[in-house]
């Protein structure tokens, strides 16, 4: 009885200790670097509480979507987007610049960065922002792949200026062809289409979103609509990823001007300050420290991974540098590309979302046939 | 394995990484900071984004 009551003090002391650290964080965030910055980590504890917590996925519903055709997490995704885009279309267009949308041109790099980026999440098992929750929460898999999926960003930026120039096409947006109210309407249609589209391929028993989905889908959108009025641009993943990777290579002299990428003033700027006053950078921390808060208070931590063999371990590194390489060829991850492209009224969001999908059927298939389910993943 | 030490061995690593850069990089001055909201700031948005081609804004 008292060995029980010690232990659940301990643990109630323990769960104290870290809401107060993490507390501190952001208070040491606020007070030395500026208050937008301590915002801006919140914000990412919030989104990474709310992934871990509430189990808001990408990855998961597409391959729940394309191997049981179940339309449930998919369409949560769509509320989100459509919550989203019905403040962030017009806020864009009226702000004067102050708010910046994720808006890219659709080109030959984002078609296969799309397509690939698609097939390597499969294989991982989690996405831009779900490796991030799974590495907060102990998942082995996204702790291998996250140095990679850094690596991958970092050399995707690097080469992204060589790509660009084989093909693309002009930026197009909603807001910009129909005007803002124009461009709200098409995007709800768009979504509200495919909804009608995988609701009618969906069983009977997966049409419906669970209600922690519900919930979990408007925390998100309200979390998404806070970064954009905070740090004026949509919530994103792999750019901070990739600066990650550069301050690793420009701390030894690796970078120089053959980089057009990093070479550029905004770019190179970023690059001499602290990682602190980085938007997505801030984000991803928050990220990661939300869902490990979350798996910390349901006490995740202390199961045990399963032990992953040298040639999945091998394939998990392959599929984390790809991941990373291919965002940031797409011009984004399922959240930079497909969340925030399409709730901005970009239409390369739309171009994105089917060619990962098509990615995902290719990275499902490979996962089964490397073991991944024999090895206990 | 557990997942606990994977996790702190993460932490940790953040924890030196954010360390290490804040006092390599440019020391940021809080006085000088934007304010808490982009919007309604009268600043051109100038933060990276996955988004962004490589050219400035």
């Amino acid at each position: 009885m008292t060995d029980s009551v010690l232990t659940l003090f301990a643990r109630h002391s323990l769960r104290s200790l870290l809401l107060g650290l993490i507390a501190l964080g952001i208070l040491a965030v606020t007070t030395f670097i500026g208050a937008r910055y301590g915002a801006l980590l919140l914000i990412g504890i919030g989104f990474g509480a709310t992934l871990e917590g509430l189990r808001f996925g990408f990855a998961g519903p597409w391959r729940a979507l394309i191997e049981r055709r179940e339309a449930g997490g998919v369409l949560a995704q769509f509320l989100a987007i459509a919550l989203t885009s019905i403040v962030a279309i017009p806020i864009i267009y009226m702000g004067n610049g102050e708010i910046a949308g994720a808006h890219a041109p659709i080109s030959l790099s984002m078609v296969l960065g799309a397509f690939v980026f698609g097939a390597s999440i499969q294989i991982v098992l989690g996405c831009g922002s779900g490796t991030l929750v799974n590495a907060g929460s102990g998942n082995l898999i996204a702790l291998l792949a996250l140095p990679f999926f850094i690596l991958g960003s970092f050399a995707g930026s690097y080469n992204l200026m060589w790509w660009i120039e084989i093909g693309a096409l002009p930026i197009v947006t909603f807001s910009n062809l129909l005007g803002p109210i124009g461009a709200i309407i098409i995007t709800l249609s768009l979504l509200a289409i495919m909804s009608i589209v995988i609701l009618r391929r969906a069983p009977r028993e997966g049409r419906r979103i669970p209600h922690r989905l519900l919930i979990a889908a408007i925390i998100v959108a309200i979390l998404a609509i806070a970064n954009l009025f905070v740090a004026g641009q949509p919530w994103g993943v792999v750019y901070g990823l990739g600066l990650w990777g550069a301050k690793i290579f420009h701390g030894f002299g690796l970078i120089g001007a053959e980089s057009t990428f990093w070479s550029a003033t905004q770019q190179s700027e970023l690059l001499r300050k602290s990682v602190l006053t980085d938007t997505t950078s801030l984000t991803n921390i928050g990220i990661i420290l939300g869902a490990f808060l979350i798996a910390f208070w349901r006490r995740g931590l202390s199961t045990r991974s399963p032990n992953l063999p040298l040639k999945l371990c091998l394939v998990v590194i392959v599929s984390g540098f790809l991941m990373g390489y291919s965002a940031r060829l797409a011009f984004g991850c399922n959240v930079g590309a497909f969340f925030s492209g399409i709730s901005t009224g970009s239409l390369h969001g739309w171009v994105w979302f089917p060619l990962a999908l098509l990615g995902c059927r290719v990275g499902l298939y490979l996962r089964k046939k490397l073991g991944f389910q024999e090895a206990g993943f | 394995m557990k997942k606990y030490p994977l996790v702190l061995v993460l932490l940790l690593l953040i924890a030196v990484g954010i360390t290490i850069d804040f006092y390599a990089s440019k020391t940021p001055n809080p006085y000088t900071a934007p304010p808490v909201l982009a919007w309604g700031s009268g600043n051109i948005s100038s933060g990276g984004h996955c988004a962004d081609i490589g050219v400035s804004k």
